[in-house]
């Protein structure tokens, strides 16, 4: 039987909302091609007696097993090859997948290619996962600019999916867990410490002198410009009205009443822009200080 | 230190403005004479590299992102020798959707970093400068490594021109390299054509929709861009 794998990154001991969407869409891959899908997920140390709730989540989103890496370097974030790749490498050769997926994170970008070249895989980044007319089709890119692979999948494919494409997955909360301990080996690179960053973590693109705009870039702690020069890669790019295409960044939000056509977003608020960002630097304030919490949008 | 970049596209610049802070460099592409390839290797000299070599062969045409992490694993090697000795960084741009830095560390068995944004020397370690979770972390190790560079923006343009690194002669000449000479055959290429993705209509991106700003922001701080360690 053919085998799915899933790899997810935690944020605070959860897993980061686009693993688990990238999850669901395996799931249903997965299903089709009647293959065993199974979420890996690399780690310092396995949960405790009763503190499943990673596991519960992993099989509510469609797991058919769970795979706990342990290893001494795994709990850094972001993911990088140094520290996450012998986890992933390891389960790879125990569970040769015909697809293993990644969340378009900077760590999955960071890793996800050097895993392809390991297994010698086919690469897709920010990848379509489809069934359509009961065949799966694998593209990268967007509209009449796509790429496509043949969906056979006679070789293995490694991919990515950007955050927002795929809604979660349902499973029976049942999914079986296996630890594994990672063969340790000395980390490649050393962590000296960290400075501050020079780019603003949040840049919010809106006309000068717009009110809601400044009180949304001071919520996030960013800034706003009418423009974001090609230099600036700013974590979150939030645009009321502005294109997003040409911005680069890890996340690029829309707010306004068109919001929902802007195909370079990841999220889309739709609300008069100014009213959106209102609202959204409110609820910011709001929510700034509580865990995360929830699982759904 | 020996400095290799590899330049596909003008964006890969960065990483040479960060090689060429480091040491003596090579600049390196794949690309048929004529083309865009010539021109990014004459401003590869402008900017500081002391040899530009252009390499091409029709198979390289229609590889995927493994056969060109191929040639240009053999090419750095051939132009090289031991990669340790003397020590060689080799730098390459990680804008876009390329995964070819990363299977050239594959390739060539040496650790690698994304997402750098400067780098220096400490002694014999290179230090690198990798943008990760809002903050930006230093990375020391010793050389032969990797390092794929999405932004110059934490190097000393100062330091650079105070580096005083030979640079070619403006009418220098790319040197202009087959597949043989980097010790590989077009069919050891060729095969990896199947797993190129080709061109076919794909779907329309669009937007995760939110109608509730509480969702959304939830949603962000649940991705880790809002508040806590962010």
């Amino acid at each position: 039987m053919a085998n799915v794998l899933v790899v997810i990154e935690l944020e605070e001991n959860r897993p980061l909302p686009v693993c688990l969407e990238a999850l669901g869409q395996a799931r249903r891959v997965s299903t089709h091609m009647g293959a065993t899908l199974y979420a890996v997920v690399p780690m310092v140390h396995p949960p405790k007696y009763g503190e499943d709730e990673l596991i519960a989540i992993l099989s509510r989103s469609g797991a058919d097993k769970v795979v706990l890496v342990t290893d001494e370097h795994a709990g850094g974030t972001p993911f990088r090859w140094g520290t996450h790749g012998g986890a992933i490498a390891q389960v790879s050769d125990m569970l040769p997948p015909s697809l293993l997926v990644f969340g378009h994170t900077p760590g999955g970008r960071e890793v996800a290619p050097r895993a392809a070249a390991r297994m010698g895989a086919a690469f897709l980044c920010e990848a379509w996962l489809e069934v359509q007319e009961d065949q799966l089709r694998l593209w990268q890119g967007d509209g009449d600019e796509a790429v496509a692979l043949d969906g056979e999948l006679e070789f293995p494919v490694v991919a990515t999916v950007p955050p927002g494409r795929y809604k979660r997955g349902t499973g029976d909360d049942e999914a079986e867990v296996e630890v594994m301990p990672a063969v340790t080996k000395a980390a490649d690179f050393e962590e000296l410490g960290w400075e501050a960053d020079v780019q603003p973590r949040a840049m919010v693109l809106a006309p000068d002198g717009m009110e809601p705009a400044a009180k949304l870039a001071a919520a996030l702690g960013g800034k706003s410009a009418p423009s974001v020069d090609r230099e600036i890669a700013p974590r979150l790019a939030i645009s009321l009205g502005a294109p997003l295409d040409a911005v680069r960044g890890e996340m690029r939000v829309a707010l306004g009443e068109a919001a929902a056509n802007a195909r370079a977003a990841n999220y889309a608020l739709v609300a008069p822009a100014a009213d959106a960002a209102k609202a959204l630097a409110e609820a910011i304030e709001e929510t700034k200080f509580d865990p995360p919490t929830g699982e759904d949008d | 230190m020996r400095v290799v970049v590899l330049l596909r596209v003008p964006d890969d610049l960065v990483a040479l403005k960060v090689g060429v802070s480091l040491g003596d460099t090579i600049a390196l592409t794949l690309a048929p004479p004529g083309g865009e390839g010539e021109k990014l290797l004459a401003e590869a000299r402008l900017a500081g590299a002391v040899r530009t070599i252009r390499l091409w062969d029709e198979a390289l045409a229609t590889t995927d992102y493994l056969g060109i992490a191929y040639a240009l694993a053999a090419t750095v090697r051939a132009a090289l020798g031991d990669l340790s000795n003397p020590p060689a960084a080799i730098l390459c741009g990680d804008r876009g959707r390329s995964a070819v830095g990363a299977a050239v560390a594959e390739r060539l068995g040496l650790p690698h970093l994304a997402s750098v944004v400067g780098c220096g020397k400490m002694g014999e370690r290179v230090v690198a400068r990798r943008r990760a979770g809002g903050r930006v972390r230093l990375y020391a190790a010793s050389p032969p490594l990797v390092l794929c560079v999405s932004d110059a923006s934490v190097v000393d343009a100062g330091a650079t021109e105070a580096a005083g690194w030979a640079s070619a002669a403006a009418d220098a000449k790319d040197e202009v390299w087959s597949l043989a000479q980097a010790g590989l055959q077009p069919h050891e290429l060729a095969y990896r054509k199947r797993f190129r993705a080709q061109p076919l209509k794909g779907p329309v991106s669009a937007p995760r929709v939110f109608t509730d700003a509480r969702k959304l922001a939830e949603r962000l701080k649940r991705d880790g861009l809002i508040g806590g360690g962010s």
